[in-house]
């Protein structure tokens, strides 16, 4: 694997060197949830289409069987209520007619034949007969036409019948002139039993009166009963559903499964329409003229066929029965629908259905592989800045691989190693590593890929390295290491340690330099001990003997000298205890100097009362007011700081001693953030332009006339705050006090 | 004051001058016997104690040190004095130029009495010998069998 510059967009992300952990890869999770999601909401939509069209389809088709049961029923309907209106007129007609007129007023038989051949003629045009006759008040049968299957004939007089008994007959009798009887449509009962095949008539009957409204018999019209059963069963082929016959007792006339005509004794049977559809009766009952009830997927149009008779019975005296008209539409019929919806529609889903998972998962794989596009851009950007990271970094950075081959590094490299980053680029690390170490580093490389830490720089290791011309330079590195989408990378970053070690030299050199030096102040310390020692002892006797001896010239042979002569041995005397005293304080000082310092808490403010009552002791007749502030402690060594303040009191003191009222402040205030403990006097002061002379010993400002003293107060107060790590100042005008500062 | 006796150990003539003629100022009566050094300070401290003839000179009421002596140091001779049972009870003053903290600690370590230092000053010098005198020869009284 190589690498290419900065810049360089990498098409293959796997060698870029950024790691691939701070960018999300969208996984193959994301593309099936995406798919899935898309394939539901697809299915959804279409789940709710198909419910939207199969429910419009269903109620069609619902729709469809309701008008085409209704289109049915009323064809039927017209078609039985046009052969009743032809049945009433066709009987008004014949009771009316000359033949019958003539028969009536005239019995014989010419008027029976003449009648009987109009009534023949009436059956044989009109074709809804099955018979037509006339009876007499007896019930006996005048004349009887039967339609005999086509072929009309008036039944010879021996084969008439009397039908007295008949219960149309009974009713018959009740008639008024003008009056009617309607039938139902019943089952033909021939001598006491239903007729076979089943016939069904309807009786029309209408009285008939002579002249002088004697009542003469009835013209009895059988109404043939197959006819509308064809017709029903023509009709029952284009309905939908099953059109039956009902009567008013809810019993079927035609019935379900029995095709045409009425096959069995509405009256025996215990299966009726009342009770097999007793929903469907009871609404038929409470609203007889027409309906339409839906029960689930039952489907029953109904619709009263026998209103027209009641229009025409206005002249009868019985009440008309009810019959009814019904198309029933089995849930059956819309089952079928259903199921060749499910059938046509499910199959059209399915299609529709594996072409959305098509669409689904075609939209989640582009969006995927955009996703996936970004991520590897995020990546390319990473690695962009991780490289410009390490461009920019100061030090000499190599990114090694885990085969400790240089997949990277920077322009410090070049600086440092004399190699260009291209000759690198690829080689193993060792190439840097001096050729006695390569076998160990290769080592060390390996266990460290198993298990990295980072390690800092400075571990104390001397490493070298080798450059390009062979040389050594001296090194120092850190590791570190990131797993990439190219494997664990180990970032070295190397410091070139040729000025640290020629510092670490230079230190040397100079610790070896301090330690002589500390040695010889050592040696020079002691010897000053030994010189402070001797000036002590050595330098002192000469001098008490110089002072001894002249006292004793003057004890001994004053008599013998002048006045000039005694005077100067005077003066011989006050020069060796003048200079007993400067080595005195010289002593002090070298004593201070080499004193150890212990630091405690000292109470200044009362240490500074008790000075000042010894130097009321010992100037008993100056009156000074003496002002300390209570409650000031510092930390210092007591011993000194109490010969330090006897220092500045003492000053303080004696140069106020030619002033009115003199007054000495001691105290402390916070300046700068540090606390000053101040000894301040109105005394004589000093001029400020010599101040910088202050400190040094045996300076004096003043004349030892005005102001005895050696001058070495104040070098050993300085030397005291010295020891202390602390510092001391003064502020003055000549005659206007001074004023001392201390910080410690 | 009388047979009242010092010795002064001191190597240095003009300090031995000048101290006798200091403690000379004093009233009379006063034996002074001086040492030039250590050695011969403690010959003369053994005679004192004991001549061997058994005649005993008797020990002087103090002992005036220097520190500074040639041959046994004036610690020494301190050192000596305090380890002697004749002498252990013998008053010792140093009397020296030294007034370093060291010496003074070693000095009153080794069980001195009093420790002077020589002022320059004459007149302090002379003052210091009469309070010395005063104080060991009137107001002190010195342990029996001296």
């Amino acid at each position: 694997m190589t690498f290419k510059g900065i810049g360089k967009s990498d098409k293959n992300p796997g060698s870029t060197i950024a790691s691939r952990d701070a960018v999300q890869f969208p996984g193959p999770k994301r593309f099936i949830l995406e798919s899935l999601l898309l394939f539901g909401a697809f299915c959804i939509v279409l789940g709710m289409a198909f419910a939207y069209v199969y429910d419009h389809a269903l109620f069609s088709a619902r729709k469809l069987n309701e008008e085409r049961s209704a289109a049915v029923l009323e064809t039927a309907r017209t078609f039985y209520e046009r052969d009743i209106l032809t049945i009433a007129s066709d009987v008004a007609y014949l009771a009316a007619a000359q033949s019958t007129r003539r028969w009536l007023e005239a019995p014989s038989p010419d008027s029976r034949d003449g009648l009987a051949q109009n009534f023949l003629a009436v059956v044989a045009n009109k074709n809804i007969y099955d018979q037509l006759r006339v009876i007499d008040v007896s019930g006996e049968e005048v004349v009887r036409v039967n339609y005999n299957g086509g072929n009309p004939a008036v039944v010879a007089d021996p084969d008439l019948q009397n039908k007295s008994d008949r219960f149309y007959f009974r009713a018959a009798l009740q008639l008024e002139p003008g009056q009617s009887y309607f039938s139902s449509l019943d089952l033909n009962v021939e001598n006491g039993v239903i007729e076979t095949p089943p016939k069904p008539v309807l009786r029309v009957i209408v009285p008939l009166f002579d002249r002088s409204g004697q009542r003469r018999g009835f013209v009895i019209a059988n109404y043939l009963g197959d006819r509308l059963l064809g017709r029903l069963a023509e009709l029952d082929s284009l309905s939908p559903g099953e059109l039956w016959l009902i009567n008013e007792r809810g019993d079927w006339l035609t019935g379900p499964g029995q095709g045409q005509g009425m096959s069995r004794d509405p009256q025996s049977g215990t299966d009726s329409f009342a009770n097999r559809f007793s929903f469907a009766w009871n609404r038929m009952v409470d609203s007889p003229v027409s309906g339409l009830i839906a029960a689930g997927d039952d489907l029953i149009v109904y619709a009263q066929v026998n209103s027209v008779i009641d229009d025409l019975a206005s002249t009868s005296q019985l009440a008309v029965q009810p019959l009814f008209l019904v198309d029933h539409v089995p849930a059956s019929v819309l089952a079928e629908a259903r199921a060749e919806l499910y059938g046509r529609g499910g199959a059209f889903a399915l299609a529709v259905v594996l072409l959305f998972a098509v669409i689904a998962t075609t939209i989640a794989s582009v969006r995927q592989r955009a996703r996936i596009r970004k991520a590897h851009d995020a990546v390319r950007q990473n690695d962009l800045l991780f490289r410009s990271v390490i461009e920019a970094a100061p030090d000499p950075v190599l990114v090694v691989d885990k085969d400790g081959r240089i997949v990277f590094t920077n322009d410090p490299v070049v600086r440092i190693f004399g190699y260009e980053k291209a000759e690198l680029i690829g080689k193993p690390v060792e190439c840097l590593v001096p050729i006695e170490a390569r076998d160990r580093h290769v080592d060390y490389r390996t266990s460290y890929l198993e298990k990295p830490r980072n390690r800092q720089m400075g571990m104390g290791l001397d490493l070298e390295a080798v450059r390009a011309d062979g040389s050594r330079v001296s090194v120092d590195i850190s590791l570190g290491y990131a797993d990439t989408g190219a494997g664990r990378m180990v970032i070295v970053t190397v410091r070139d340690m040729t000025d640290m070690v020629e510092r670490g030299q230079l230190i040397e050199r100079y610790a070896e330099r301090l330690v002589q030096d500390n040695n010889t102040l050592k040696a020079v310390n002691e010897e000053l001990e030994a010189f402070s020692y001797s000036i002590s002892h050595d330098l002192r006797a000469p001098l008490r003997a110089i002072d001894g001896f002249s006292q004793a010239l003057l004890d001994d042979y004053g008599d013998r000298l002048d006045e000039t002569g005694r005077s100067y041995a005077e003066r011989v005397r006050k020069g060796a205890q003048r200079m007993g005293e400067l080595i005195d304080d010289l002593l002090i000082l070298s004593r201070i100097s080499r004193s150890e310092v212990r630091v405690e808490a000292v109470d200044l403010s009362t240490m500074a009362r008790e000075v000042f009552a010894a130097l009321q002791d010992r100037h008993p007749s100056r009156d000074v007011d003496c002002i300390v502030e209570d409650g000031v402690v510092v930390m210092a060594d007591s011993r000194l700081i109490r010969i330090a303040l006897e220092n500045l009191l003492g000053n303080a003191w004696k140069f106020s001693s030619k002033t009115e009222g003199a007054r000495i402040w001691v105290g402390s205030e916070e300046l700068d953030g540090e606390t000053a403990i101040y000894v301040r006097d109105n005394g004589a002061g000093y001029d400020p332009r010599y101040s910088s002379k202050l400190f040094n010993a045996f300076q004096r400002l003043h004349h030892a006339k005005d102001f005895p003293g050696t001058g070495i107060g104040l070098a050993i107060v300085q030397r005291i705050v010295n020891r202390h790590g602390g510092r001391i100042w003064s502020e003055s005008k000549l005659g206007e006090g001074a004023v001392f500062w201390i910080a410690l | 004051m009388l047979g009242s006796k010092i010795l002064v150990v001191e190597d240095n003539p003009d300090d031995e001058l000048l101290t006798l003629r200091a403690l000379r100022q004093q009233d009379g009566g006063v034996v002074i016997d001086v040492c030039r050094d250590g050695v011969e300070a403690i010959d003369y401290l053994k005679q004192c104690a004991d001549d061997g003839a058994g005649q005993t000179v008797g020990l002087p009421q103090v002992v005036l040190l220097d520190l500074n002596l040639p041959r046994i140091s004036g610690l020494d001779v301190l050192e000596w004095i305090r380890s002697n049972e004749a002498t252990r009870r013998l008053p010792v003053v140093m009397l020296t130029s030294s007034n370093e903290t060291s010496d003074l600690q070693k000095a009153y370590d080794r069980g001195v009495n009093s420790y002077i230092r020589k002022p320059v000053n004459f007149d302090d010098f002379v003052e210091t010998a009469r309070h010395l005198g005063q104080y060991w020869l009137k107001i002190n009284e010195t342990a029996p069998g001296n």
